[in-house]
């Protein structure tokens, strides 16, 4: 659509940022600001404000285009190893969950996790969902190459040529492991703070982690997958 | 409990219930309303933040919003991300961090950042990224204006 300056996409071309994303979060702003009953009313003015921002930014923070730089305000809240004795609530990182910056920050980085988690999830749940953001894929280049326009190809949407095991490899390496790796650092530095409630030592989300390299092997099992149309 | 036990217990119905993908998103909205205390007043004395019947309708509303006929981008994968974003929020331990050490410390307060990541994870950003779908979806999102309203 941005490519043929459908009319739809004009009012979101400007925002600097994805198309998609910035009409999900107006309209998302929009149902939140509805007269009549909303699911805000019976909050404060001040704290349907709060809410209303929040899910805005954390909508806007799921654009591919900005993922680097939620990334980059999350890990520049990691201290150097150098950095001395500081008083923190999650050793080794400056984050404060007192301040609505911090916490907005790290919901960021979790919910972009969550929507790129099916590689951090079980084989089978996994595949569930591969399968189906393929099928979705193909059936897109499908329309574009029956409308005459190039067939996208990050990701692959030519099932005549289909790069599964490439396509997911990369996915894991360039998309799924940068976002983990820290969140699980972050998850296990938790788990060692003197602020965490008593009784409490729990393994964190250190099991995405190890679901995650045990998919990535995965691919390197399966020489040819093809998904030939029915 | 581990994150796929907590996710397969989000879905979990009463035995003599099943359910079909457009209620998926109301139905793991109303459990996790339900656990977070969002529709009464907590035990702390905080008030209750949503009337539950308005966030049912909300969530329906959006459910419509989504083409059921995409394979992914639709309203199982919304529900998808809303349930494994609140797994990992609580399995993350921030929510176990108190504001000091000491026996008396308060936990932070989490509960309006857990409202709105609830609302943003459900809300609007799983609609169809696909090429043509999309503009039936952009079409239909007006009508959804008057579908929450009472």
């Amino acid at each position: 659509m941005v490519a043929t300056k459908h009319p739809l996409t004009l009012p979101y071309l400007d925002k600097g940022g994805g198309v998609l994303e910035a009409m999900h979060a107006a309209t998302m702003g929009n149902l939140l600001r509805q007269s009549g009953q909303t699911v805000l009313d019976m909050l404060s003015t001040k704290d349907q404000h709060f809410v209303r921002e929040t899910v805005q930014d954390l909508i806007l923070s799921t654009d591919l285009t900005k993922r680097s730089g939620v990334m980059d305000k999350f890990l520049a809240k990691k201290l150097p190893p150098d950095s001395g004795p500081v008083t923190s609530q999650v050793p080794g990182w400056n984050m404060n969950f007192s301040q609505d910056a911090d916490r907005l920050s790290f919901l960021r980085i979790l919910l972009n996790a969550a929507d790129v988690s099916n590689p951090a999830k079980e084989r089978s749940l996994y595949l569930f969902w591969t399968n189906r953001v393929l099928q979705e894929f193909y059936d897109q280049g499908d329309e574009e190459a029956r409308k005459g326009l190039p067939v996208t190809t990050m990701p692959c949407c030519d099932r005549s040529k289909p790069a599964v095991v490439s396509g997911q490899k990369g996915f894991i390496s360039f998309v799924v492991k940068p976002i983990f790796e820290p969140l699980c650092d972050f998850s296990k530095a938790v788990f060692e703070s003197e602020y965490l409630a008593d009784g409490d030592n729990r393994a964190g989300l250190s099991e995405t982690i190890g679901k995650i390299g045990s998919n990535f092997e995965f691919w390197n099992t399966v020489r040819i997958l093809q998904y030939a149309r029915a | 409990m581990e994150i796929i036990t907590l996710y397969v217990a989000l879905f979990l119905l009463p035995s003599h219930q099943t359910m079909d993908a457009s209620k998926a998103l109301e139905h793991v909205a109303m459990r996790l309303g339900q656990r977070y205390e969002f529709f009464k007043p907590t035990a702390s004395g905080e008030k209750a933040l949503c009337d539950a019947r308005i966030l049912s309708r909300l969530m329906k509303a959006i459910t419509s919003s989504y083409q059921e006929s995409n394979p992914y981008h639709n309203c199982l994968h919304a529900t998808d991300v809303l349930l494994t974003s609140n797994a990992y929020l609580e399995h993350s331990g921030v929510l176990l961090l108190r504001k000091s050490t000491g026996a008396k410390a308060r936990p932070f307060d989490w509960r309006l950042s857990r409202f709105a990541l609830m609302l943003a994870a459900a809300g609007a950003q799983h609609k169809s990224c696909h090429f043509i779908r999309l503009i039936d979806c952009l079409i239909f999102l007006p009508s959804l204006y008057f579908t929450i309203r009472s």
